[in-house]
């Protein structure tokens, strides 16, 4: 392959996995935004969603199924998690990184001990492929960076035309001002926790087709969507899409040209520069 | 005379009697416990730097296996590749990690609350994956052993192999009763008044004059420095190095020790190692799945201990420990 | 009309713009050195954002700040409180888990340790002895040890205004430091205020209408933003302008 085409296969890689990790980083910016926390299991509700998907479409059958039945579970587990740990430890910022790191092994380990130490894929729903004169392309992998923009847009749209999605913002803005006009903030807390982990559960599921479901996968997920709210800037859903992009170029054209292990170090040396630069990243508001 | 060093007696009595403890300890319990002593002590000396950042200046890190793997590997490469002597390899991997520390919190120090952690687990989760890129050198996951390399140590007139069960134990003895009585040290220094000033309330300590982001960038140069000190005893001490001690898991560890020992005390984060290694070494004896106590072991300190076992000692009984 | 050394402290056109709300409008005030200022204002008035800004908690959008003829406008918090810009919070801001003790000898400390080498070395016997002059001073001795959150409010006060105070400063910014106290614990505060202009000047934020008049030669009144008027408390008293926006008249 020449030069220009294997740039091009790399952009294009990079635009599909961009927008997948941006799901994942979106799912963490929002909690991030509504509850000032960050969740460092994010990534295993990520691992969860494609191991749920795999488990769906090897015994049911039925892709489809997965895509509902995973993020469904996620959502659960989420706001289970939530209610019985987040809120006992009162969201203190440094004690929910605590304990989210704990929920990390224990889910990882669940996993491991259930799903065991494999890597499987499942077939994809259906099979076409898009014909670039260089070279097929999966039109698979296509149509889920268009679904995966699709869900973002449904997201935006629930956050700024619904009733639920407005106490979202409120809450946002000044927590306690949001009390008194009569949010109710524990159920917000809930949603926002629960809506955050059902993201990265799609994106995982969306993926198990043309990545494989592994019990460590979720490592990798939490420190892309991390270096992309850095330099996105936490809770801005437009800074998330844009770095998302960014870092997803990067990884797919360093990815086809050198290694994806290079393309991680060029992106925390990008973080580097932007927090040098600008420390609330490229699109983060004071703080 | 004033409070604060009324009954440093004490307190200086407990630090050396915990220091003679595991002197004499090796002279008592058989071989197997020793060796597991030697690895509390070299890994307690990484828990009592992470301490230092968490405990006394209030900054949670998630990013230290960074530091303790630049002490690992500067110690392991320099012996393998330029045949250093140990102590040589041990002096320049604390220089490094004290290079490596400041230039970290330099930048990741621009950053605060969750955002500091957030980016220092970026950086230190890239310096894994560059370990895994040279593999060629670093030997990767599977690592390289350093048992072939390793010179003898020289004391004047005689010298001794840290092949040697004894040597290994009394060298993470010195390297752990260093770092032991430098926090003691800093506990009572005007520099850790500060740091404490800092992890109480920032915003009240700067407007007292403090430069806020130069005592942190200090502390996290001590912090990280130490933990590379202890990166580079556990090559020298067990000769071996690999990429598995750069990866998040050794970023998690210091943090669980300390906090189940209790976050701000000196003794804490030793007790607080020396259970949880006895702790995963008994489980993962029964179950592939170890890490799960990892887990657990968080969840239920968040939930139901948060000051930790010396932290709940010094808050019931003992009120003047540092 | 004072002559240009008599000046600590001025400020030229200093605003502050959060967002569309311009808190403070191109303010230009002169303080000279050996006041008593008072600042006063309805709430909402500026005055919180006006003091942060040469204290330098927030940075002005526009303006500046000139403090014994140097440019400050740019200089960090840290460095003010070096120079002898203190302040003390409108909330009692103090180390609440650490001894009074202790919270007094940080205070010390910082004065002490000015040069380079003294952040790792510090005269332990000038630093009690001077930490005790200030807890007598601040009549917190019998205290020392007690821990500074468990103090009765009143106490916690003055311990805020003794931090301020070992730090020796030129300039003293008070806001609003009877806030919650009682009448007796009032009493006590203003006391330790007029002892301590005796050697310093200070620019005081207050609501109490009493104290204002009582301590302070000059009023500064701040409305929307803006000084609406200034002059001695006489002067002040009989303005309409201030009537009309503050005591609401």
């Amino acid at each position: 392959m020449s030069l220009e085409v294997t740039l091009f296969l790399g952009l294009l890689d990079g635009v599909v996995f961009g927008l997948i990790m941006a799901l994942i980083a979106l799912g963490l910016s929002i909690a991030f935004g509504v509850m000032r926390i960050v969740n460092v299991a994010h990534g295993e509700f990520y691992m969860l969603g494609a191991v749920i998907a795999w488990y769906a479409t090897t015994y049911l059958g039925n892709f489809i199924l997965g895509l509902i039945i995973a993020p469904a579970a996620v959502t659960g587990l989420a706001a289970a998690v939530e209610r019985t740990v987040l809120r006992k430890i009162n969201y203190n910022p440094e004690s929910t990184i605590v304990a989210t790191i704990g929920l990390l092994y224990i889910i990882q380990q669940l996993v491991l001990a259930i799903y065991g130490p494999y890597a499987y894929n499942v077939e994809p729903p259906f099979y076409f492929r898009v014909d670039f004169p260089w070279f097929g392309y999966s039109g698979y992998k296509l149509s889920i960076a268009v679904v995966s923009l699709l869900i973002m847009g449904l997201t935006a749209l629930f956050i700024f035309k619904t009733r639920l999605g407005l106490y979202m913002r409120a809450t946002q803005q000044d927590r306690e001002i949001a009390q008194a006009f009569g949010v109710p903030v524990g159920r917000v807390y809930m949603a926002s926790f629960a809506l955050g982990a059902a993201l990265a559960a799609i994106a995982g599921v969306l993926v198990v087709p043309f990545l494989q479901a592994y019990y460590l996968m979720g490592l990798e997920a939490l420190l892309i969507s991390f270096m992309i709210v850095i330099i996105g800037g936490l809770g801005s859903l437009k800074g998330t899409l844009v770095a998302a992009l960014i870092i997803g170029v990067i990884d797919g054209v360093v990815s086809v040209f050198f290694s994806p292990t290079l393309a991680k170090i060029v992106g925390s040396v990008l973080v580097a520069a932007v927090l040098l630069v600008k420390p609330t990243g490229l699109f983060g508001a004071e703080r | 005379m004033h409070a604060a060093n009324k009954g440093f007696g004490k307190v200086l009595a407990v630090h050396i009697g915990v220091i003679a403890g595991f002197f004499i300890l090796q002279f008592i319990v058989p071989p197997f416990h020793a060796a597991m002593l030697t690895r509390i002590m070299v890994l307690a000396t990484y828990a009592i730097g992470y301490n230092i950042l968490l405990g006394y200046t209030g900054l949670m890190s998630l990013g230290h296996a960074m530091f303790f793997a630049t002490g690992l590997y500067a110690a392991g490469l320099s012996v393998i590749y330029y045949g250093l002597p140990p102590l040589e390899a041990l002096l320049l991997a604390i220089l490094l990690s004290a290079v490596m520390s400041a230039a970290m919190g330099a930048i990741t120090l621009r950053t605060s609350g969750v955002f500091f952690l957030i980016v220092t687990m970026i950086f230190s989760q890239v310096f894994f994956l560059t370990t895994l890129y040279f593999n060629v050198i670093t030997g990767g996951e599977e690592g390289l052993v350093l048992t072939r390399y390793l010179k003898p140590i020289s004391l004047g007139l005689f010298s001794v192999e840290l092949t040697d069960s004894a040597v290994k134990y009394n060298f993470a003895l010195i390297i752990f009763a260093i770092a032991f009585l430098f926090s003691l040290w800093l506990t009572r220094s005007p520099v850790g008044r500060v740091l404490v000033a800092i992890r109480e309330n920032e915003e009240r300590a700067e407007m007292l004059g403090y430069n806020i982001y130069k005592y942190k960038l200090l502390a996290f140069t001590m912090s990280g420095t130490i933990s590379g000190m202890a990166g580079a005893a556990y090559a020298l001490a067990f000769a071996y190095i690999g990429s598995a001690l750069a990866s998040i898991l050794y970023s998690i560890n210091p943090l669980l020790w300390t906090l189940l020992g209790g976050a701000g005390t000196t003794i804490g984060p030793i007790i607080g190692t020396g259970l949880m290694i006895y702790i995963i070494d008994f489980t993962s004896g029964i179950t592939t799945s170890y890490l799960i106590v990892v887990g657990v072991t968080l969840m239920l300190l968040v939930l139901a201990f948060p000051p930790g076992i010396v932290g709940a000692i010094r808050r019931r009984w003992l009120r003047w420990l540092p | 009309m004072a002559s240009v050394d008599d000046v600590i402290l001025e400020t030229r056109a200093l605003s502050k713009r959060f967002g569309g709300l311009e808190a403070v409008r191109s303010v230009d005030f002169r303080l000279e050195r050996g006041e008593l200022r008072a600042i006063i204002g309805p709430n909402g008035a500026g005055k919180t954002t006006f003091v942060s800004m040469i204290s330098g908690r927030i940075r002005p959008s526009s303006g500046r700040i000139i403090f014994e003829g140097r440019d400050i406008t740019k200089m960090k918090a840290h460095d003010r409180a070096g120079m002898g810009i203190v302040y003390t919070f409108q909330i009692i801001n103090i180390f609440r888990n650490l001894s009074v003790y202790e919270n007094v000898s940080l205070a010390v400390q910082r004065r002490l340790a000015s040069g380079r080498a003294g952040i790792f070395r510090v005269d332990e016997e000038e630093l009690h002895r001077e930490v005790d002059a200030i807890l007598k001073r601040i009549g917190l001795r019998d205290a020392a040890e007690q821990e500074a959150g468990s103090l009765p409010y009143g106490h916690q006060r003055l311990l805020d205004i003794g931090l301020a105070l070992a730090l020796n400063p030129k300039l003293l910014i008070l806001d609003e430091p009877m806030q919650g106290l009682a009448i007796n614990e009032i009493d006590e505060v203003m006391r330790m205020i007029r002892e301590l202009h005796r050697e310093r000047t200070i620019l005081l934020i207050e609501h109490n209408m009493q104290v204002v008049l009582e301590l302070a030669k000059k009023i500064t009144v701040m409305d929307k933003g803006s000084i609406i008027a200034e002059g001695t408390p006489e002067e002040i008293e009989g303005n309409i302008e201030v009537q009309k926006v503050y005591l609401g008249l």
